[in-house]
């Protein structure tokens, strides 16, 4: 597997057998889980139908904080090995975690605007820490875009991914404390024990859907990049001789 | 047939609608951006051919 | 071996450069005062109301504050070789970073800190919490410059970074605004423990930063 993603040429060779498996799969389980979320279900028993909500809101959290994993992930092989795959696979990231990040935080504002009767509850520790990464996804992107050449974004990226990364767990630490200073207690909590199975496998099999759907539209960014990169080379060569 | 639903209709729709919207939005970017650099390549792939 | 010359001549630099052009260091006071002087005119101008949110106002003041001079922390230092030199010489990076980034604070954010007891005064703080709540803000103070520098260090080559700046810093600053205002708000007698949060966090930026902005210096110079 390590080998694919090494060598350019292995991993176009991959992804453009793989693409259409991932998109067809992805679209299969995320029809499912939409299926299951609004004919199959029974309404939740304190949260009524707003409680379907939760099939597209508890994928884009997962999905908000894998991306991100994945970019310090590919941030950091980048730094010390100079992969241009691993480069090409954060940018690729990056706009797709923040979709999925602005996801969570609409569909969560929405999903509590019934439930606990307000759009944004800043006592909330998960909303408060999802909105910081929202931000952290942007400075990732504003940065890259601010620099002249691609070598230089690589560098500047893969130096705020892991800046960012290693600084996650004390800003979700720091706000977890801040948020239990006034935790209401009436507040129905998702993983509370009002989870009914009934829920779980249409949630899991949405999740793997979308993550499947994240893997697939990386690909295809990667592709993207990896074919400019080639473009780029050849108008190099034609102007040069 | 559209499902039917005791309460909070509205909210539903609008979760599920902008999502929809945002990822609907994602795929056809990345999917056109992959479209134009791959018959970029293939453009200039033929020139270099040619001369 | 290495040689401390590089490291105390980027301290002694910075300290020079922030009183520069006279009014230097006097800026990012008056951007902090004038901050904290339109609060009362946005949320009134009731004693209590003012006195519950204060402390926090003057988190955020703060936070702002100290992004205000950042654009300029290492952009002097590319255009007229002084990076070149730093990197040349036998001292790491880092330690050069961490002390220019030391005494930018020295020069623009301790102040900031020695003037909070007059602006908490005029924000109903009780006068007996003055003291103890601008050691706080110093303390708090130098993890908001420490990871502005990062943001300053990357954006050492861009045009108009200081935007650039505020958003990759401002994230990287929950930590220490939260741990601050709890400071603040603890009723505890002597040392608050949220005090102890508030230190390790500013330790924590001292022990990355200086890399991330060495790095970033690197990438600068090439």
């Amino acid at each position: 597997m390590i080998q694919v993603f090494a060598n350019p040429h292995r991993f176009m060779a991959f992804s453009k057998a793989a693409q259409p498996w991932l998109y067809g799969l992805a679209g299969l389980m995320i029809a499912y889980s939409l299926w299951q979320a609004f004919y199959v279900v029974a309404p939740e028993l304190y949260q009524g139908d707003s409680a379907r909500i939760l099939f597209i809101h508890v994928p884009a959290a997962w999905l908000a904080m894998a991306t991100y994993a994945g970019m310090a992930v590919a941030s950091f092989v980048w730094f010390i090995w100079r992969h241009e795959l691993a480069d090409t696979a954060a940018k690729a990231l990056a706009p797709i975690g923040a979709a999925y990040t602005a996801i969570c935080l609409y569909t969560g504002a929405i999903w509590g605007k019934p439930t606990w009767g307000t759009w944004w509850q800043w006592d909330d520790a998960r909303m408060v820490s999802v909105l910081v990464l929202f931000f952290m996804y942007l400075g990732y992107m504003a940065i890259r875009a601010a620099m002249d050449t691609r070598q230089k974004a690589a560098r500047a990226g893969a130096i705020i991914a892991m800046v960012g990364a290693i600084n996650v767990p004390i800003i979700k630490f720091s706000v977890d404390i801040w948020a239990s200073l006034h935790q209401p207690a009436s507040v129905v909590r998702l993983d509370g024990p009002t989870m009914d199975p009934s829920y779980l496998y249409p949630l899991l099999i949405g999740a793997l859907g979308h993550t499947l759907l994240m893997t697939a539209l990386v690909f295809t960014g990667m592709r993207t990049d990896v074919m400019t990169r080639r473009a780029d080379a050849l108008l190099l060569r034609q102007a040069t001789t | 047939m559209l499902p039917e639903f005791q309460d909070h209709a509205p909210y539903i729709y609008a979760a599920y609608g902008l999502a929809a919207l945002t990822l609907g939005g994602l795929l056809s970017v990345v999917l056109l951006r992959a479209r134009c650099a791959k018959a970029r390549l293939e453009r200039l792939q033929r020139q270099a051919e040619e001369a | 071996m290495t040689n401390p010359a590089p490291l105390s001549s980027a301290f002694r630099q910075a300290l020079t450069e922030a009183w520069a052009g006279g009014a230097g260091a006097f800026l990012p006071v008056g951007f902090f005062a004038g901050a904290a002087m339109l609060v009362p005119f946005g949320i009134g101008q009731g004693n209590e109301q003012l006195a519950a949110i204060g402390p926090g106002i003057l988190w955020v003041a703060l936070a702002l504050s100290s992004l205000v001079t950042m654009e300029r922390l290492f952009q002097a230092d590319l255009e007229d070789g002084a990076l070149d030199l730093w990197i040349q010489t036998d001292a790491p990076l880092s330690a050069v970073a961490a002390a220019k980034t030391l005494a930018h604070w020295i020069a623009a954010g301790l102040p900031l800190a020695l003037i909070t007891p007059l602006l908490g005064l005029m924000l109903q703080v009780p006068p007996a919490d003055l003291l103890p709540a601008s050691a706080a803000y110093g303390v708090g103070g130098l993890a908001f410059f420490l990871w502005g520098g990062v943001g300053a260090a990357l954006t050492a080559q861009v045009r108009r970074g200081g935007l650039l700046i505020a958003l990759i810093a401002l994230p990287l600053y929950v930590p220490t605004a939260i741990f601050g205002a709890m400071t603040l708000q603890s009723d505890a007698a002597g040392m608050p423990p949220e005090a102890l949060y508030l230190g390790a966090s500013t330790l924590f930026a001292l022990a990355v930063a200086p890399f991330a902005m060495a790095a970033a210096l690197k990438l600068a110079a090439d």
